[in-house]
């Protein structure tokens, strides 16, 4: 059965009681008592509601007004995680990146079941393109205009990778979208489905781009490591693709992980066979549609 | 050790110390080497000269004292006191 609330007013009831959201394989009991976010709340995550509450929540997480003056002047909102409060206020305004920054956080410091790779990874006839990058490099850009021309949205952030079949699980969730890439995926992808712009946060001009509803609806479906590849977007660059040695490649992976040495000899035995499922490349673009149409090529020939 | 080989350079899982390296074939075969059997650095070229048909000229190039030095700091091998060139 699946529980939708319809309303903003009934999302910020429900918040104050708690909701559940489904984010791929984990569970975030959410509570919050600040209307703005229940408002963002209610248009960007009802197709992540988890169709019924379960005694089981992997992260409870509370985005609430603090005490005191800063509850009314200049507001601002408080991230909690189990009741403890690990980072220092938001503005008010900047409450629904401050969650997904902090959903971010709870992920990458706790989820230690599951190989935790820092990319984004793109599905297409159940084999997955893996596109590991360095903050800075396009990846957010290339994943979404990926996932609006025939590609299923796994990951934009983390490529987790299950140590039973190292499978990669997807976890659909928005993508924040900064600064200039904002402008270039709303001209490049008339069809996708934007949020509104926070200015002046931590890491500039965000907006999050919404998955497509087919991507969030298939977040149970598994896929293998088939490509790897290293984006870099460089203005006016000429289009490359390039083979990456395989040695290369492992570390590259290796060493972008959120918890290579958490996992020992699990991260080696795991890393070592996706390379070895994958083809492994660097890519340099400047212009997207080139990227996709090299990328496209790739999965066309498998 | 749990060691990948993929034609360039061999990565290899260190379980005492939960590292992974990155070795060439020279470094690759001293691990080997030491592993049978304690031996000299004299005695390790020698067997790369064989095993391998070089010249030894061409692994006097190779900083092998180097090599043996970090490989000790890694615990990978086991440098006897006496003579820093004994495996």
């Amino acid at each position: 059965m699946t529980i939708y609330t319809t309303s903003s007013a009934d999302w910020e009831a429900s918040l104050q009681l708690g909701i559940d959201l489904k984010f791929g394989p984990f569970i975030i009991r959410l509570n919050s008592n600040v209307k703005p976010f229940a408002d963002l709340a209610a248009a960007l995550y009802q197709p992540y509601l988890s169709p019924q509450k379960t005694d089981f929540a992997d992260f409870h997480v509370s985005m609430d007004l603090p005490l005191g003056l800063r509850r009314w002047l200049r507001p601002q909102v408080l991230f909690g995680l189990d009741g403890r409060r690990p980072f220092a206020p938001y503005s008010h305004e900047h409450a629904l990146p401050a969650f997904e920054w902090g959903v971010n956080w709870c992920i990458a410091t706790r989820a230690h079941h599951l190989l935790m790779l820092h990319c984004a990874v793109v599905e297409r006839n159940g084999f997955a393109l893996m596109l590991p990058a360095w903050p800075g490099h396009g990846k957010s850009t290339l994943c979404s205009a990926l996932i609006h021309n025939g590609w299923r949205l796994l990951s934009d952030e983390f490529g987790l990778v299950r140590p039973e079949d190292g499978c990669l699980l997807p976890i659909p969730r928005l993508i924040p979208l900064k600064n200039q890439s904002i402008e270039v995926i709303a001209d490049f992808c008339p069809s996708a489905r934007l949020g509104p712009k926070f200015y002046e946060t931590r890491k500039g001009t965000v907006a999050h781009v919404i998955p497509p509803a087919d991507s969030i609806q298939r977040s149970d479906e598994t896929a293998k490591p088939r490509w790897l590849v290293f984006p870099r977007w460089i203005a006016g660059a000429s289009l490359s693709l390039e083979p990456l040695p395989k040695t290369e490649a492992f570390f590259m992976v290796a060493t972008n992980a959120f918890n290579y040495e958490v996992l020992d000899q699990v991260s080696f035995n795991l890393v070592s066979a996706m390379v070895d499922q994958s083809d492994s490349y660097t890519l340099c673009y400047s212009k997207l549609d080139e990227a996709i149409a090299a990328l496209n090529e790739l999965s066309a020939n498998v | 050790m749990l060691w990948r080989d993929w034609g360039d350079l061999f990565v290899a899982y260190q379980p005492s110390s939960a590292e992974t390296h990155a070795f060439d074939w020279v470094t690759r075969s001293l691990l080997e080497a030491g592993k049978e059997a304690s031996l000299t650095l004299d005695e390790f070229v020698q067997e790369l000269v064989s095993d391998f048909d070089l010249k030894s000229e061409q692994i006097q190039n190779l900083d092998l004292t180097q090599v043996v030095k970090r490989l000790d700091e890694l615990g990978l091998i086991a440098l006897q006191q006496s003579d820093q060139s004994g495996l």
